[in-house]
């Protein structure tokens, strides 16, 4: 009876503590920039069609809410530009740390990263999402494994801010970097549907990626996968 | 190869008008961001994640907006979309230990809020102290009423593991909410 008593005790409480700091919270005004633009391009990209690497987000909410998938070739199409959204996530993280290393020689630019730290983090970054995403798509097809990579890594790089010498203004710079890119895969895929030329361009980027990757002296491992 | 950020430039200059419905989004966003905000912030205690979050809940948003279905937008569906975003983040989060890790300093730090309230300060620093799967097991149960069955589902685990998980997650929060006092 007392242990049970106990635990609605302890119960209460914690209700009562956890109810008492629920509430609203305004997010930083940088923050606020990039999700009002987020949204905005999306809302654009619904309206005109250029939409497709959100596909695969819309079919779950479909499929959330009982109502009929829209069809095999948007699923494709959706997998397809998911995949050009992993290339894009390292094809922009390498452009953007180019630009970090290019600032540094800049005697205008007093911020300087750690080059150390910075590029053997980048390295194995890079490397450990090309090692894994073209494997697991290439086993599993379009796998909840390759989001949470593509989520990690979007993660990580919103956080580099907590690396040694990265200023918040560098990190900033990187988010930018990411969504230009990502955005330019979107124009790629949308602009040429299913044909030959959006197919090349995904390719073109595959390569692109291996020659970055070796230029920061990536494992040959990761480029031969690449190259396949 | 053609540079696709030329394109998306070109593309995005075809469309500069705002239309009623953006404007009605964007009054949407203004109103409600740090509702959403706020709600996932104390559930997830990390503002990195809290942002990706709440951008997903808005980008969400748009796209019903866009597809002429503003109706459906509300604020509670705000919210529901939300903790759907949060449970998928908790099922991912048992093989993201190394972003946690990198996270782990800031989350630390951003679980104190802008109260100036001891105990509300104490309540977060408390909720900051405990293990991810712990602070979403109470987040769930205590904040969104879930049953302990809709825990489990909810977290993909048994009945009995929830339990469990509650029972742990409780007498963390209250020795670490004592200690922070």
């Amino acid at each position: 009876m007392t242990e049970r008593s106990d635990r609605d005790g302890e119960e209460q409480f914690v209700r009562a503590a956890l109810e008492s700091v629920d509430g609203e919270h305004l997010p930083s005004s940088e923050a606020l920039a990039r999700m009002e633009s987020a949204m905005i391009e999306a809302y654009h990209a619904e309206r005109t069609g250029f939409g497709a690497t959100g596909r695969e987000y819309a079919d779950d909410d479909r499929r959330a809410a009982g109502v009929g998938l829209e069809g095999s070739r948007q699923r494709r199409w959706g997998r397809l530009s998911l995949v050009a959204a992993c290339v894009a996530v390292a094809v922009g993280s390498v452009f953007a740390f180019r630009a970090l290393a290019s600032e540094s020689n800049d005697p205008t630019t007093p911020a300087v990263p750690a080059p150390a730290t910075v590029d053997a983090w980048c390295r194995q970054e890079l490397a450990r999402l090309v090692a894994t995403v073209p494997a697991a798509i290439a086993e599993d097809g379009f796998s909840e494994d390759v989001q949470i990579t593509l989520d990690e890594f979007s993660l990580v790089l919103r956080r580099t801010d907590l690396l040694p010498g990265i200023t918040a203004e560098q990190s900033g710079a990187l988010q930018t970097e990411f969504s230009d890119r990502l955005a330019s895969v979107k124009a790629e895929l949308i602009l040429d549907s299913e044909s030959q030329a959006s197919r090349q361009a995904v390719a073109e980027m595959m390569v692109d990626f291996g020659d970055a990757l070796v230029e920061l002296g990536g494992s040959a491992e990761a480029c031969a996968i690449v190259d396949r | 190869m053609t540079s696709g950020h030329d394109r998306v430039v070109g593309m995005n200059s075809t469309h500069p008008t705002i239309d009623q419905s953006q404007l009605a989004l964007q009054e949407l966003f203004r109103s409600q961001v740090s509702r959403v905000h706020g709600f996932v912030l104390v559930r997830c205690g990390s503002t990195a994640v809290a942002e990706d979050v709440t951008s997903q809940v808005f980008v969400e948003a748009a796209r019903r907006f866009a597809q002429g279905q503003t109706d459906e937008v509300t604020p509670s569906w705000l919210l529901t979309v939300a903790r759907r975003r949060l449970i998928d983040f908790w099922r991912r989060d048992r093989t993201r230990s190394r972003t946690m890790e990198l996270l782990r300093t800031e989350r630390l730090t951003a679980g104190s809020n802008d109260s100036d309230d001891p105990h509300e300060q104490a309540v977060m620093a408390a909720l900051s102290s405990l293990p991810d799967r712990q602070r979403a097991a109470l987040a769930l149960r205590y904040l969104d009423d879930f049953s302990v069955s809709e825990v489990a589902a909810a977290l993909d685990m048994s009945y009995q593991a929830a339990e469990s998980l509650l029972a742990r997650a409780r007498r963390s929060f209250s020795t670490a909410y004592g200690e922070m006092q």
